[in-house]
């Protein structure tokens, strides 16, 4: 069984080796270069994939979806990295590849934030946890939506895309670090604890390397600085292997409800506002760019709300709501009611008339047919008591309830 | 499995095969002739196939089929035609034209053959299962969006720039297509029967496919594709598909509509499509523009349309939930409930017989017990009761009958006796009428209801209860909603236990509705407390007797004769070869569908009554308005559109004004408090407020100068927002009238004002592109009209419904909510003319002025009529009639203590007649003692009379005013007297009004008078050796009459003096008491008539009861 701090120390070497590699083994030719680089820095986050998926696997709860979300980020990654590669191996369709790249790269980092908004200390059902990522993701979405809409291309890319660049970087590791620091419960401790040093050793060398790196090698591959692609793939690898978390049972609270149309309007808000653009006349030279960015903001929030859909469909009845469990409580209550009914309702009349019979007896000027009246009520107030104990007894034999007497 | 029992498969292999042989035969290089025709292939064989479907299907259906068959065969014959002029080296692919006849003909076969298509569906001969679900309502809206989607992007925005006449040709087919398409996929959608779904379904996707195709083909009617192109699918695919709807039908299961996957098709499916052809058109040769703006318009519908869809699917899932729980609930409640009832049945018998021997001896008793005998048999008496309400309620006595029953009917019933007993609550009956048959027992059912009607009325003393009717083909549902407090939550799972109640002591055993629980479940169906806003709802469900798989749909033939006659009127506009014919056969058909849909809709209005009459001539009034001005242009009078646009608008505006006026008399509801002046005044004004902004915004700026093309684009705009402003009021009327033959007119309505609107825009497009006029744009006029005159034929042909309402609830609008509406819309007026006034010419200005002026003062006017109407109206009411009970000083020391007395007297009275009476039955006793006890106890029952005559009149007592119905009293008071005066030698005949109004007075009081007036009858008779007496009511404008009319069998020589009657003239100091008046007089016919005149007062507000009562109310 790896443990964390081997896991951890191993992906460190790889990434000091292939910086050294990168010192020691000249720079061949820039069409070289991602070649050799990309499959490289690929193995931290094919190890993290492997590794997210096996622990996805054998956790539960929120837990569960928050290797889900791990899972997926690291793929996401590899997408991005695949893209690049292709692009520098010349396929058609260099566009579709530098969108497959940024989705790519932009799914890293939305999935990583949500799988650490999910924080699976806390006590949440899987569904729960699902629905919230779902509706996180939509939200990162419709963030990055509005930024594009509104910043990226009115600005026309590169120098917003360079502050926002460093921004996203930035918020991951800052939410592992937080989760570290606060967390106490035991194996998610030593998960957060990893991750942030993961991330945040990523960040710390790509700041140092913003501020006191060589301006112009920003963005050729193949030198030290592309262990800030590997670095966090290192940490969600070492995580992976800690112990797994207490599973949270007997959770009953429907997830998202009343969230529904807030999270189906999120369909509808990205063609509502590129129309609306439309009719006032902004910018109309940028209005087919917006366009296209509302087009594959509607694909994009239309896919996250059929998956939101099915982590929580619509009000069920669940089997335990329909069980069968107070049943035998209510019969009983149902029984004494009808028993205390019964007796209240005939009681009273039956008691008036032996009473007043019984007065006009006493008085001593009887009649017998009063004496038989008085026999009567005696007789119909037993037959009432029958009843009433057979009833409450809950037996249908009367004979039953006569021996109890 | 074989093949044989799945045809569907069948003709998709063959359908298959036959693709592949015709592209096989393209490619070795066969003639064009003979591959064309060889497309008659699967046209003939969809033929064929839908001919047998005509064959063999009875009734509707085969009209059909026979239908889809004349279409077939139309393109059949036309592609026939094709293949042989092919064949002679003709040349009929030139979209130029040949010979002159030759594609005329073609164009009229290929063309035509999607009318009898349209005509069949409007047919409707699917089975109707009640009301489609509202998701598959947003389903079907949705794909209507992405049909509308798919021909926009293929057919109507490539064919822009097409040369003329191939343009107009494609183009119809291109909208017949569509029409077809989006009516056949909407109902694919929402029929519920598996036969027709498939049939609708094959209809919908071969009218897609083959307008989508045909489109393609024709090179956007520019130049038709090579033969062996994909496009040459269109004339195969589809008639596979229209193949496989004529085949038997095999099982097939209803799909699963999920939402996530509605949602991914909805949110990528626009975009995946354009990319789609982004790929395949340039590839075949043909033009294809991105049209962002077109993407993401189409991607906004859709996304509304999900969201929509998600909010009524959760509401549903909600709902289903909701009853799901009820009906767990329902079940256990039933075992609990069962076991209890069998627990008892074995003793009930017992306690049956006790109660039976106490009752008996009590009676035997009772000479000997002195001063409590009368109460003591009372009390043996209730007990008995009781155990008899056990019985009832556990339903254990053996089961009546079983027969069919009208549930409908039975509720009417049932609320008229309710009314009868007389609870103080406003009873409301929806969607009752034509329910399907309950096989039961019509007097069990019948208490069922009564206990749910006294339920409501005990809850909610003075409130309303609305019961409502749903079915569906397996079970009739029955909602009880009253306005009560509710049950609390605590107490719901209780309120179906035996002798569990709320109320106090005495006043209920709480076994009603443990009887229900029974009853309902005796007749297989079950009763549940649906969890409720406000109010309790019980919902009542009870299995239909026939499972029939649907109700007929109403009369469909004047739906689909209309559609036949727009699609030949539309072909003819398409192919007309000349302009000026073109023209003037739309106009005359424009002057042919208005003039014909004002005709149709007067004969609605003619065989109607009342306000149902004038909602009908006014909507008759539209169309005319429209059409006259037509019809004179054509009859060669001056053109009033040509000379001048402000008559014309002055025309369209008083066509719509009476539209308006049509849906403001709201003929669904009752006649409004105040009288018919009062309303019409309300509704003069707010036609006023209407005219005002149409003059205002429209006709003065007009007529008073401003560019034509400019205001003729205004008024076209004025128009379709009036058009879509009367949309929106039939929907809010259909959405808020309960009764269901209204909701139908004003859904249809809603269906036909929209297309009015849209059809006028369409229409005004066109002529501003083409002042002159004769395009397929006229259609926009001709179609809606043509409708029109449909749904008013259909209208007549329905059975009449108005009377949906058995007891209506009185308009109730808080009074200071009209004002503020009313000072809202004045303030309204004077906005508008401070915020048009800049930018406006002076004259415009001084014009509008002077308009805003006129309207205050006319509004003012007639609102000032309206509320001086509605005082006086008040103020008639007599003052001493209004409240019995509120006028009269308080009673005297001297008069209380007298009343005390009387009071007393009455009591020793009832115990001397209890006391002889026993003397009087004891067969133990001499007979001299028995007939002298028999003396006295009819001298202290004509005494007791006297007495109760007595506290009747007395001042402040038992005076309480209640809400009654004399019948029953009259009915009370045969009851109590009929048996004693029949031994008498007297009969009692009555005859009772049905239509008697509710009243509202001391019933205790009317009751002691109606009992002096039968007794002082019957001491008449009596004297005479009986007789009869006949009791009347009758309804007489403000008042109900009661007249006892005595005939004795012999003539008396000496007529009654009324006056020496000390208990009549008691009574008429009462009646006058209550406002009526009590007079006698000697018959014709013989004998003495005594007259009872009561008025009809109105209960006054509802006063809501203490809060404690509220929750004791179950």
């Amino acid at each position: 069984m790896l443990r964390p701090i081997s896991a951890f120390a191993a992906g460190v070497t790889y990434v000091l080796a292939y910086a050294c590699l990168t010192l020691v083994v000249p720079p061949p030719s820039a069409s070289l270069r991602p070649l050799i680089a990309l499959p490289l820095m690929a193995v931290p986050a094919v190890a993290a994939l492997a590794l997210a998926i096996r622990a996805a696997r054998s956790s539960h709860g929120g837990e569960r979806t928050f290797w889900r979300l791990f899972s997926l980020a690291c793929a996401a990654h590899l997408v991005s990295q695949a893209s690049f590669l292709l692009q520098s191996l010349r396929v058609a369709h260099t566009s579709l590849l530098v969108v497959g790249a940024h989705l790519g790269y932009y799914g890293f980092v939305v999935l990583s934030l949500v799988a650490l908004s999910v924080r699976p200390h806390r006590p949440r059902t899987s569904r729960v946890a699902t629905t919230a990522a779902v509706e996180w993701i939509m939200a990162a979405t419709g963030f990055y939506f509005l930024l594009f809409y509104f910043v990226m291309v009115p600005a026309g890319g590169r120098r917003a895309g360079l502050a926002i660049f460093t921004l996203q970087e930035a918020l991951p590791a800052a939410a592992a670090i937080v989760l570290a620091l606060n967390t106490r419960e035991a194996p998610f401790r030593s998960v957060y604890r990893a991750l942030a040093a993961g991330y945040g050793g990523a960040l710390l060398l790509n700041a140092i390397g913003n501020w006191l790196g060589p301006r112009g090698g920003l963005f050729l591959i193949f030198n030290p600085r592309d262990a800030v692609w590997m670095l966090p793939f290192v940490g969600i690898a070492a995580a992976a292997t800690c112990a797994r978390g207490p599973f949270w049972a007997g959770i009953t609270h429907a997830p998202g409800r009343g969230r529904g149309w807030l999270a189906a309007s999120a369909i509808v808000l990205p063609p509502l506002l590129d129309l609306s653009a439309r009719a006032i006349g902004w910018q109309p030279e940028l209005a087919a760019q917006r366009s296209q960015a509302t087009l594959v903001a509607v694909i994009l929030m239309s896919l996250l709300l059929a998956w939101r859909l099915r982590a929580a469909p619509a009000d069920a009845v669940t089997p335990a709501e329909l069980a069968d469990g107070p049943a035998a409580r209510a019969a009983r209550t149902a029984h004494l009611a009808f028993a205390s009914g019964v007796a209240h309702e005939l009681n009273n009349p039956l008691m008036a008339v032996a009473g007043w019979a019984e007065v006009v007896q006493v008085r001593g000027e009887a009649h017998p047919s009063v004496g038989r009246l008085v026999e009567a009520a005696r007789a119909a107030a037993d037959a009432v008591g029958r009843l009433q104990r057979v009833v409450q007894a809950g037996v249908v034999d009367p004979a039953r309830a006569g021996a109890d007497e | 499995m074989t093949l044989r029992s799945r045809p569907h498969v069948m003709v998709a292999a063959a359908g298959a095969a036959f693709t592949a042989a015709y592209y096989a035969l393209i490619a070795l290089g066969s003639p064009r002739s003979m591959t064309d025709a060889l497309l008659v292939v699967p046209a003939g064989a969809a033929l064929l196939l839908h001919v047998r479907r005509a064959l063999v299907t009875p009734g509707r259906s085969a009209w059909f089929w026979r239908l889809t068959s004349l279409g077939l065969s139309f393109w059949v014959v036309g592609e026939a035609l094709w293949s042989i002029a092919e064949f002679l080296d003709y040349n009929p692919s030139s979209l130029t034209g040949g010979p002159r006849a030759f594609p005329l003909a073609l164009d009229v076969l290929f063309v035509g053959f999607l009318a009898p298509f349209l005509g069949a569906m409007a047919l409707r001969p699917h089975p109707r299962h009640g009301r489609p679900e509202p998701v598959a309502l947003a389903d079907a809206a949705l794909i209507c969006a992405a049909i509308g989607f798919v021909f926009l992007r293929l057919v109507f925005l490539p064919f822009q720039g097409a040369p003329g006449p191939a343009y107009s040709r494609f183009f119809l087919v291109g909208l017949l297509a569509c029409v077809l398409a989006l009516v056949a996929s909407a109902q694919w959608r929402w029929v519920v029967d598996p036969e027709w779904r498939t049939i609708y379904g094959c209809i919908g996707l071969a009218a897609l496919l083959y307008g989508a195709f045909n489109s393609v083909a024709s090179g956007f009617a520019r130049a038709l594709q090579p033969a062996g192109s994909v496009s040459d699918l269109g004339w195969i695919v589809p008639f596979v598909l229209l193949a496989a709807a004529a085949v038997p039908p095999h099982h097939a299961p209803r799909p699963a509509f999920s939402s996530s996957l509605i949602v991914i098709l909805a949110g990528a499916g626009p975009v995946a499509l354009d990319g789609l052809l982004g790929l395949w058109l340039p590839a075949t040769g043909l033009p294809f523009e991105p049209r962002p703006l077109l993407l993401v318009s189409v991607s906004a519908v859709m996304a509304l349309g999900c969201l929509v869809r998600l909010l009524l699917e959760e509401r549903a899932s909600r709902a289903l939930r909701l009853e799901e729980r009820a009906r767990a609930e329902e079940s256990r409640r039933a075992g609990r409930l069962q076991a209890l009832a069998s627990l008892s049945a074995s003793l009930v018998e017992d306690l049956e017989r006790a109660m039976a021997a106490l009752l008996f001896q009590a009676r035997s008793a009772a000479p000997h017990l002195g001063d409590k005998a009368e109460r003591v048999v009372e009390q043996a008496h209730r007990a008995q009761e009781i155990v008899r309400g056990m019985v009832d309620a556990f339903r254990l006595a053996r089961p009546a009958h079983r027969q069919a029953v009208d549930v409908g009917l039975l509720l009417e019933e049932t609320v008229h006796s309710a009314f009868d007993e007389g609870p103080s609550l406003h009873v409301r009956l929806e969607g009752t009428r034509r329910l399907p048959p309950v096989w039961g027992d019509p007097g069990a059912l019948g208490a069922a209801f009564l206990h749910l009607i006294r339920n409501a009325a005990q809850a909610s003393p003075g409130g309303r209860l609305t019961i409502s009717a749903q079915n569906d083909t397996r079970e009739l549902t029955l909602r009880f909603v009253d306005d009560g407090p509710g049950v609390p939550s605590e107490v719901g799972p209780h309120v179906f236990d035996p002798f569990f109640t709320t109320r106090p002591v005495g006043e209920g055993l709480g076994l009603g509705l443990t009887q229900v629980h029974f009853i309902a479940r005796d007749h297989g169906g079950s009763v549940v407390l649906e969890p409720a806003a406000r109010g309790a709802t019980f919902a009542l469900r009870l299995p239909v007797r026939e499972r029939r798989t649907g109700q007929p749909v109403q009369p469909p033939w004047p739906l689909s004769v209309a559609v036949l006659t727009a699609t030949v009127v539309a072909l003819a506009i398409a192919i007309w070869p000349t302009a000026a014919g073109r023209v003037r056969w739309s106009e005359s058909w424009q002057v042919v569908s208005a003039l014909g849909a004002a005709a149709a809709l007067a004969s609605v209005a003619v065989r109607r009554v009342s306000r149902s009459r004038l909602f009908w001539g006014l909507l008759a009034l539209g169309p005319l308005l429209w059409g006259l001005p037509v019809l004179l242009g054509l009859a060669g009078f001056p053109d009033i559109w040509e000379r001048s646009h402000v008559a014309a608008e002055l025309m369209l505006g008083a066509a719509s004004l009476s539209w308006a006026g049509a849906l403001l008399v709201r003929p669904d509801r009752p006649r409004p408090r105040g009288g018919p002046l009062v309303s019409w005044l309300g509704a003069a004004a707010v036609l006023a407020l209407c005219v005002h902004g149409y003059l205002f915004a429209l006709v003065l700026p007009g007529a008073l100068g401003g560019p034509e093309p400019l205001w003729r684009a205004r008024a076209l705009l004025a128009q379709g927002v009036i058009g879509a402003g009367l949309t929106s009021w039939a929907l809010a009327l259909f959405i808020r009238t309960p009764g269901m033959a209204w909701r139908w007119t004003f859904g249809r309505l809603t269906l036909l004002l929209g297309a009015w609107a849209g059809g006028n825009t369409i229409a005004g497009l066109g002529y501003l592109a083409e002042p002159a006029g004769g395009g397929l744009a006229d259609l926009g006029v001709i179609v809606p009209h043509l409708l029109l005159a449909a749904f008013a034929v259909t209208q007549m042909l329905r059975e009449s419904h108005d009377k949906d309402l058995v007891e209506a609830v009185p308009r109730e609008v808080a009074e200071t909510r009209v004002a503020s509406r009313w000072w809202l819309a004045v303030a309204s007026v004077l906005v508008l003319e401070a915020l048009m006034t800049s930018g406006a010419s002076p004259e415009i200005t001084a014009a509008r002025s002077v308009l805003t002026h006129a309207t205050l003062v006319a509004i003012g006017l007639l609102l000032a009529t309206r509320e001086a109407l509605r005082a006086r109206e008040w103020v008639a009411t007599p003052p001493a009639a209004r409240r019995p009970d509120a006028d009269g000083e308080p009673p005297s020391r001297l008069l209380k203590l007298v009343g005390s007395a009387i009071y007393e007297l009455s009591g020793q009275l009832s115990g001397i007649s209890a006391l002889s009476r026993l003397l009087h039955s004891d067969p133990g006793l001499p007979v001299r003692v028995r007939e002298d006890a028999g003396r006295v106890q009819e001298r202290a029952d004509t005494a007791g009379r006297i007495v109760r005559n007595l506290i009747a009149a007395l001042p402040g007592a038992a005076t309480t005013a209640q809400r009654f119905s004399l019948n029953r009293v009259v009915q009370e008071v045969v009851d109590l007297r009929s048996g004693e005066l029949l031994s008498a030698g007297v009969s009692l005949r009555v005859r009772l009004a049905s239509d008697l109004p509710v009243l509202w007075l001391s019933v205790q009081a009317i009751r002691q008078v109606l009992l002096s007036c039968v007794d002082s009858a019957a001491l008449m008779l009596r004297a005479a050796d009986g007789g009869v007496i006949e009791i009347v009511t009758a309804a007489d404008g403000d008042h109900v009459l009661t007249r006892i009319h005595e005939r004795p069998a012999v003539p008396v020589a000496e007529p009654r003096r009324l006056d020496a009657d000390l208990g009549l003239s008691l009574a008429r100091e009462v009646v006058a008491q209550h406002g009526g008046a009590l007079s006698g007089r000697d018959a014709p016919e013989g004998g003495t008539e005594i007259t009872v005149r009561l008025p009809v007062i109105a209960p006054p507000e509802r006063e809501s009861p203490p809060a404690g009562l509220r929750a004791a109310g179950r």
